[in-house]
């Protein structure tokens, strides 16, 4: 077991380069992949309409896909340390099925895309304020506490989301419901993502400003105060950050499972470490996944599948790859 | 593994017995329904009648009839008191001129125009629940005589059987099987040539916009669907059927879902599609369609060549017994010349008045 | 006046104190040993003066010979710069280099945004090879031994320079070697400048040859303080007895002419 000095830094400095190119190779398949026919040689004669779709379409899609699965992946990695349970995930203080709850609100009593977004982001946001004011009446603030906080939100969101589908015309609003929560990145396009993407890119800049007191948050409460952590104030202002990012991505797209779980770990699989870089491996991963996945979504069949299908069977077998090869290597 | 074979060998000839039940009811709804018990009347001659049927026709009682879910259901004499768990069959009932049997029907009838325009009396009748909360016990308590439900509620149709109700399971998903329906209660509530009267109404106009279309060109249209824009109805679907009798080719034809389908704006820009007509049920408008900058280039749009299906009195892109009236509507759309909007008019008006009693058009 | 002081300090889980109106004081430049049976109170204690656990009472620091501070007024940031805390056992449980646990230890003279400097980290190589570890800095903590991990705790806190240091059993994982190496640093450490130190240690011996005084803890109450470079032997062996059982203590001297306290277990009677 001897390293030199550098090795793991530039382990994760290599895997994260590589990540990149992965991710540059996708992005710039993603595209060019989609229904409508696109060529370079027609993008460059100026064909007005390739032009629109490529702009307002394609990039917008693109974008939506890299920057969410990085906010899904860095947040994933910010609860997993945080929690200090390798198995936390947005779900834990119920922002998911806050924004499910707030998007079938939304389908049922408001119109328009946009409105439906608003209301899943409002959800979400409303998922995990109640969670973390929960928690607070318990003043010993244990990490356990918040995830109790969490599930009976959790709960909560989910009978109100059954409550709401009871209500919804099964030919219309129901199925409306069913796809939103299925998730994908169809009908993205340059008009409505702006808002989201913004907030996302602040709050993605915010956590990694902050990764210095995130992984601090991961030792034990009394040990982390007494390395100088306003333990309290710091978690609430981490959890929320990444929380947000979390909503501003779910509520564009709706829930894509398994991203925000299996970025991190492959992260830290990869360069058995907790660093920024890890993080921003696990935020790279992510992007790679959803992108990837996104690509399959809309290639794969005549009709738009959704994307969750495609981040699990594609994350699945990663995940239990790196898993055999670490227990081989130990 | 034996019992698996076993349980496989099972389905297979439930399958099979199955779709022998449905070519079984296809056949008799060539021959306008039913094996009835006693002295079968003559009704051979009723198929080819596209001259309306003249003489009256009764069923007599008891009559056996199949129900599309393939049961076997005796109706001992003519129902007197009637509960519709479905909306199609309530709008049927009421074309049947039934409405005033009706003592109970399915939730929500106040979002149904047609009820509050043909027979407001339906909107105070109790409700009966929907097709995913079935309201047993209120049905039961209404001592119906007989019950039609929708295909979902099959086992609730077994479980009244059970106690002694009468109940009939109807499944009008396209014009085939609605047509199968619309004999079938026809003959079930005696009200045969009224029901004779629907089918000829319908086949009347399909066979006038074949002639009236023929060898026109056919522009290509993308059916926006209820829940969202981006759903659509591919080649298998009634709304497919509804665009081809009006003289257009569904620009999703190459989509074999037998469902609505979640498609891309760059399909749809791929498609081109000369009209997007939205389903009468739109969640969105037509004003938010031509001012979506998604669709900026797109024929339709840019010729202004979005229109929604009316929905004043029933949503004519499903297959409701005024289903027909949406082909002749989106005709007109489609092929002013060919079929002039006051030709349409005037057939929309014809059946809400023959079959509805209720002026589609106010003058 | 000393450079610690605490005044009627109560503290316990729940309604139940285990700390009851304890007082006492600490010179610039001493370790306070804490000694008491399991339960009698010295986490607890420590816990209290550091702030993890609410408690009744006052703890001041002699910041310098103007200025005393009370600590329960000081925001954890302030608090974390003046005070270390060593746990019994490190509750670090991620993947991470050596190396970047003790520059942990740098976060309260940091702002929330900064990262460690060129001299923090220069600091902290050098705590790491006053604790005996020098080459590790890239290793992964948790590959680490108990006792490793221990020393690296301890290199961090003494990196981190604050004026009180409290450490609840440091030693008990390190085995023989590595304790009295341990003991020596922090010695040493507390000699220079303005410190001092309170420790709960695992091993009475250790405690009666590194510490300047003695707490003996019973029920949450002072039992007695014991100075065990001057208190006669007898005195000592009956305070002790009452929380060991019956012990007997020796002063005898090691080769270079150093005197050192052995104690011995008798049988009970």
């Amino acid at each position: 077991m001897k390293h030199s000095t550098a090795l793991p830094t530039m382990r994760i400095k290599a895997f994260c380069a590589a990540g990149t190119v992965l991710l540059i190779v996708l992005a710039a398949v993603s595209l060019f992949t989609g229904k409508y026919p696109l060529s370079l040689e027609g993008l460059l004669s100026g064909d007005p309409m390739q032009l629109r779709v490529f702009f307002t379409l394609r990039i917008s899609r693109t974008v939506v896909g890299i920057l969410g699965g990085f906010a899904l992946g860095t947040a994933g990695f910010v609860y997993q340390t945080v929690f200090r349970n390798p198995l936390a995930s947005p779900d834990v203080i119920g922002v998911s099925s806050g924004a499910s709850a707030g998007a079938a609100a939304g389908i049922l009593f408001l119109s328009g895309a946009a409105a439906v977004t608003l209301s899943a982001f409002a959800g979400a946001l409303a998922a995990v304020c109640l969670a973390l004011a929960l928690s607070s009446l318990d003043r010993s603030g244990k990490n356990s506490t918040i995830v109790l906080a969490g599930i009976a939100v959790h709960s909560l969101a989910q009978t109100a989301l059954m409550c709401l589908k009871l209500t919804a015309d099964p030919e219309r609003e129901l199925a409306s419901i069913e796809y939103w929560i299925m998730g994908s990145l169809n009908g993205i396009s340059s008009y409505s993502i702006s808002g989201n993407l913004l907030l996302c890119l602040i709050c993605l800049i915010a956590l990694f400003l902050l990764h210095r007191q995130i992984l601090l948050l991961s030792a034990e409460e009394g040990e982390a105060r007494m390395l100088g952590v306003s333990v309290g104030r710091m978690r609430l202002a981490v959890l929320l950050t990444s929380t947000l990012t979390v909503a501003c991505v779910v509520s564009l797209s709706g829930l894509i499972s398994f991203v925000g779980l299996l970025a991190p770990h492959g992260a830290r699989l990869l360069t058995k470490r907790n660093t920024a870089g890890t993080m921003l491996l696990g935020g790279i991963l992510g992007a790679v996944l959803l992108t990837g996945a996104d690509i399959l979504a809309r290639s794969v069949a005549a009709t738009e599948l959704p994307v969750s299908i495609f981040t699990s069977l594609l994350g699945a077998p990663f995940l239990i790859y790196l898993i055999i090869k670490g227990r081989q290597k130990a | 593994m034996k019992k698996k074979v076993l349980s496989l060998l099972l389905v297979l000839s439930m399958v099979m017995s199955l779709s022998a039940c449905g070519q079984k009811n296809s056949s008799v709804n060539e021959e306008t329904a039913v094996s009835e018990e006693s002295t079968a009347e003559e009704t051979a001659d009723e198929s080819d009648s596209k001259t309306e049927a003249s003489e009256p026709e009764e069923t007599a009682y008891p009559v056996t009839v199949t129900d599309q879910a393939g049961r076997e259901v005796t109706i001992e004499k003519e129902p007197e008191k009637l509960v519709s768990g479905y909306y199609i069959s309530t709008s049927l009932l009421i074309a049947l001129g039934l409405e005033d049997k009706l003592a109970g029907i399915e939730a929500k009838a106040d979002t149904r125009p047609i009820y509050a325009l043909s027979a407001p009396e339906l909107l105070e009748l109790p409700s009966v629940g929907t097709a995913k909360e079935f309201d047993l016990e209120g049905c039961a308590a209404l001592d119906p005589d007989l019950v039609i439900l929708p295909l979902k509620l099959q086992d609730t149709a077994d479980t009244l059987e059970e106690l002694g109700i009468k109940a009939l399971v109807v499944n009008p998903e396209d014009q085939e099987l609605l047509n199968e329906t619309i004999s079938l209660i026809g003959t079930a509530s005696n009200t045969k040539d009224r029901a004779q009267a629907l089918l000829d109404f319908t086949a009347e106009q399909e066979q006038r916009l074949e002639e009236a279309l023929a060898g026109t060109d056919t522009p290509s249209v993308y059916l926006a669907g209820n829940s969202d824009f981006l759903s659509t109805a591919g080649e298998t679907m009634y709304q497919s059927s509804m665009i081809q009798m009006a003289g257009g080719v569904n620009a999703a034809a190459d989509i074999t879902d037998t469902y609505w389908a979640e498609v891309s704006y760059e399909q749809i820009l791929a498609w081109d599609p000369e009209y997007i007509v939205l389903a009468s049920d739109a969640s969105y408008t037509v004003e938010d369609v031509l001012a979506d900058p998604n669709l900026e280039g797109c024929a339709a749009v840019e010729n202004g060549n979005v229109v929604q299906i009316p929905g004043d009195a029933e949503a004519w892109d499903s297959p409701v017994p005024s289903g027909i009236l949406g082909a002749v509507w989106l005709s007109s759309v489609l092929h002013p010349e060919q079929c002039p909007e006051s030709d349409s008019q005037a057939v929309i008006q014809e059946f809400y008045e023959t079959f509805y009693g209720f002026a589609y058009y106010e003058n | 006046m000393s450079l610690f002081s605490a005044v009627s300090l109560t503290a316990g889980y729940g309604r139940q104190p285990v700390v009851k109106d304890l007082s006492f004081e600490v010179e610039a430049g001493c370790m306070l040993g804490l000694l008491g049976a399991n339960g009698s109170g010295k986490t607890t204690l420590l816990k209290a003066v550091c702030g993890i656990l609410p408690h009744k009472g006052k703890c001041f620091l002699e910041y310098n010979s103007q200025e005393s501070i009370i600590l329960e007024e000081l925001a954890p940031r302030k608090l974390s710069g003046l005070c270390s805390y060593i746990p019994q056992r490190s509750g670090i449980s991620i993947d991470i280099s050596v190396l970047d646990v003790v520059l942990m230890g740098f976060n309260p003279q940091l702002g929330i945004l900064e990262y460690p400097s060129a001299k923090m980290k220069k600091a902290a190589r050098e705590a790491l090879q006053m604790a005996g570890l020098a080459g590790k800095e890239e290793e992964n903590y948790q590959h680490l031994s108990e006792g490793q991990k221990q020393l690296v705790i301890l290199a961090r806190t003494l990196a981190a320079d604050g004026m009180l240091l409290l450490l609840d059993e440091p030693e008990s994982a390190l085995d023989f070697r590595y304790r009295y190496q341990m003991l020596e640093l922090l010695k040493e450490w507390i000699g220079k400048g303005r410190r001092a130190g309170i420790a709960a240690l695992h091993d009475p011996l250790l405690a009666l040859n590194y510490c300047d005084k003695l707490l003996l803890l019973a029920k949450g109450e002072v039992r007695a303080v014991l100075t065990p470079g001057e208190d006669p032997l007898d005195k000592m062996e009956k305070e002790l007895s009452e929380i060991y059982g019956a012990v007997s203590l020796q002063r005898c001297r090691d080769r270079s002419g150093c005197e050192r306290l052995v104690m011995l277990k008798e049988a009970e009677k």
